[in-house]
């Protein structure tokens, strides 16, 4: 502990250096201003801003990550709040219920209790993660690759499977985005597969040009063939932004238990922000003395889930950080950035750059405390972004989308393949797929593979290995569970319904 | 009651069109997967070569296509009666922009002018009848994200005859910039 906390210290030391400070400062009002377009969510933020850091420095472009993370995650609930339009579905309870507040002119003490809430959520989650790190990461230095091949297939079961309205869907996302990463050079033979010919495809599927192409492209389309479908208003800010006494000694409750469900929910792989946003909810709503105002604005109910949205955000950062496994979108584009400059996040970071690990988490405090400061004043400023006329809105996203891919990769077929990945997102959403398990399968994918094979030739083509390793095993075991059960339960609930 | 959109009426039934094709493309995808793990060499000895994993992920799929084919199938017409049809022209008009984007970029149009036509084009798609005013705000835009990722940024962009001059427009500007005093 007290280890960690001098390491953590040092990380301070990296972190308030001017320039440092600087990148923070850019990536937290990037984030927000990226983060606030109704639309945008945190891994399409990442995703958009990520060639902006092509040439910096991994250390202060890594920064400029943290920064830019936790500044999209503030947008979003603003976006929710005013606009009942949230971004993902982890914004959903705070949609709505903030919205019902603005609409009664409490949209003050909505966007307070959001932004204290995900505060007060990301400084103890941030020092979760410094505490919990080291800790984890000498667990995992013992690690073989067989455990590590179990701990990515229990990672695909739990991004996919476990939740969301069908395992099938989930799981055809996850292949689909496992087939891409099928696509170029197999690392360990050098041999091209799925590559057809062309020399564009030998490195691969970049992630951002997928991620761009279905968040943002395949959004645009979206909202486009559904325009008039669904009017949107946004509701102004009346009355006084501050938080009441009552307000204060209603909120400060479920920002605690908001963070408590969120945190490990968000740290142990087990599914997204979706989980514990709804657990944080319905908790609330439950203890709350005050229950007839839940559906038509009760600040607990905006308090709780945004502090669990943002606990959890913050949770996924420990595997991220410590094994290098992604596990929801934000986190699979945050990897990207990291591989961006062959930097692998795993135990080995720990060891062999400390100074940008520990700077990366301080600064995660620092970026903290600046979205606070920037998001009570400011908030006037970020609303009027709301009211961007929606043609210029998502006509603008394109061509920074378009933007971000060429300065990448300047090449038609990388464009054709945003566009092509823009069809498959809008498809997907219409259809009801979701589209992280096909992000996080892209990444995860060869790395799955690598492990497979590494274990596989360490025990001389001995497929038990995965089985005697008792860590491997019980992740196995875990997965397995894991994607058993929701199929289980479901189809008991269909022979039950069918029997009514 | 109505037929839903995307439908087929079958005895006993209705067939989700857009769920068959999607578990027809799933069970296509495997197909090619499957044929280029046959081409590849085998792996050492021991291990487990470059054919294997695409090989498991191509069975993942085909069970996931019959899956889906399957689901296509359904008893009563519940989820596919989801609110209204699509407006297709809108997609088609915003495909068409990103194909009009790609086909100037890589025949020399150069950056800022096929941006332009992206932005035009996505705007009249969301419903906007005002195609000189777009033309101009996604000019506008176009040239301050193309000086920004070019000159602060260093990234390069596509480059056309418009790109030359906005180079020259902004020499005078960026060393402006340069002479001041930064604090770095």
């Amino acid at each position: 502990m007290w280890d960690s906390l001098a390491a953590l210290a040092q990380g301070f030391a990296v972190a308030v250096q001017p320039l440092n400070l600087v990148f923070a400062m850019v990536g937290v009002l990037l984030g927000t201003i990226v983060g606030v377009l109704p639309g945008i969510g945190p891994a399409l933020t990442v995703a958009l801003l990520l060639p902006i850091t092509y040439k910096f420095d991994p250390a202060g472009s890594i920064i400029m990550f943290a920064g830019i993370y936790y500044g999209g995650m503030y947008g979003g609930s603003t976006t929710a709040i005013l606009l009942n339009a949230p971004g993902e579905s982890a914004s959903l309870a705070t949609a709505l219920e903030g919205n019902k507040m603005a609409k009664a002119g409490r949209g003050g003490p909505a966007l307070a209790t959001a932004a204290i809430g995900s505060f007060v959520a990301g400084l103890i989650a941030t020092l979760g993660i410094a505490l919990l790190a080291p800790w984890l990461v000498e667990i995992a230095v013992n690690f073989g690759p067989e455990d590590y091949f179990a701990l990515m297939v229990l990672a695909f079961v739990t991004v996919s499977a476990t939740f969301g309205d069908s395992p099938r869907k989930g799981l055809v996302s996850l292949f689909v985005g496992l087939a891409l990463g099928l696509v170029g050079l197999d690392k360990l033979s050098g041999q091209a597969r799925l590559a057809f010919g062309v020399p564009e495809l030998l490195d691969g599927i970049e992630v951002t040009t997928l991620a761009v192409g279905l968040f943002a492209v395949g959004e645009a389309l979206y909202v486009a063939s559904r325009r008039r479908h669904e009017p949107e208003t946004l509701e102004a800010v009346r009355g006084s932004l501050w938080m009441t006494r009552q307000d204060w000694r209603r909120s400060w409750k479920p920002w605690l238990r908001g963070t408590a469900f969120g945190f490990p929910i968000g740290a142990l792989p087990a599914g997204g922000a979706e989980i514990p946003t709804f657990l944080s909810y319905s908790t609330e709503k439950r203890l709350c003395k005050h229950k007839d105002e839940f559906g038509k604005g009760a600040i607990e109910g905006v308090a709780g889930p945004e502090a669990a949205n943002n606990a959890s955000a913050a949770g996924t950062l420990v595997p991220l950080l410590t094994l290098g496994l992604p596990t929801s979108a934000t986190a699979a584009m945050l990897l990207a950035g990291f591989q961006q400059y062959n930097l692998n996040p795993g135990p080995l970071l720990f060891a062999e750059k400390p100074m940008l690990v520990w700077g990366l988490i301080a600064s995660l405090f620092i970026a903290n405390a600046m979205l606070l400061v920037l998001n009570l004043p400011l908030v006037g400023l970020w609303v009027r972004l709301l009211a961007i006329k929606r043609p210029w809105l998502y006509a603008g996203i394109l061509i920074f989308a378009v933007t971000g891919t060429v300065a990448a990769k300047p090449s038609p077929v990388e464009l054709a393949m945003l566009a092509l990945f823009g069809l498959m997102g809008f498809v997907m959403r219409r259809q009801g797929y979701p589209i992280a398990p096909v992000v996080v399968g892209l990444i995860l994918g060869p790395m799955a593979e690598t492990h497979f094979r590494r274990a596989m030739q360490l025990n001389l083509g001995d497929a038990t290995v995965f089985l005697q390793s008792p860590v491997s095993a019980t992740l196995l075991a875990l997965a397995l569970i894991a994607l058993v059960a929701p199929i289980a339960l479901d189809g008991l609930r269909r022979f039950k319904s069918a029997e009514d | 009651m109505a037929r839903p959109h995307d439908t087929i009426r079958r005895s006993g039934g209705w067939i989700d069109v857009s769920d068959l094709a999607i578990g027809v493309a799933l069970l296509a995808l495997a197909a090619v997967i499957f044929y280029d793990a046959q081409r590849l060499a085998p792996g050492s000895i021991y291990g487990v070569g470059p054919s294997v994993a695409p090989l498991m992920i191509a069975g993942g799929l085909v069970l996931l296509g019959l899956a889906t084919v399957l689901a296509a199938w359904r008893p009563r017409a519940d989820a596919a009666a989801e609110a209204g049809g699509i407006d297709r022209a809108a997609v088609v008009v915003i495909v068409a922009a990103l194909a009009a984007m790609i086909a100037l970029m890589t025949l020399g149009g150069g950056f800022v002018l096929a941006c332009t036509v992206l932005f035009a084009g996505t705007a009249w798609a969301f419903g906007r009848r005002a195609p000189a005013a777009d033309v101009a705000i996604g000019l506008a835009l176009a040239l301050v994200v193309y000086a920004v990722f070019t000159r602060a940024l260093t990234l390069a962009l596509p480059e056309g005859p418009l790109e030359k001059y906005v180079q020259q427009a902004l020499d005078p500007l960026v060393r402006a910039l340069r002479a001041l005093p930064w604090p770095w």
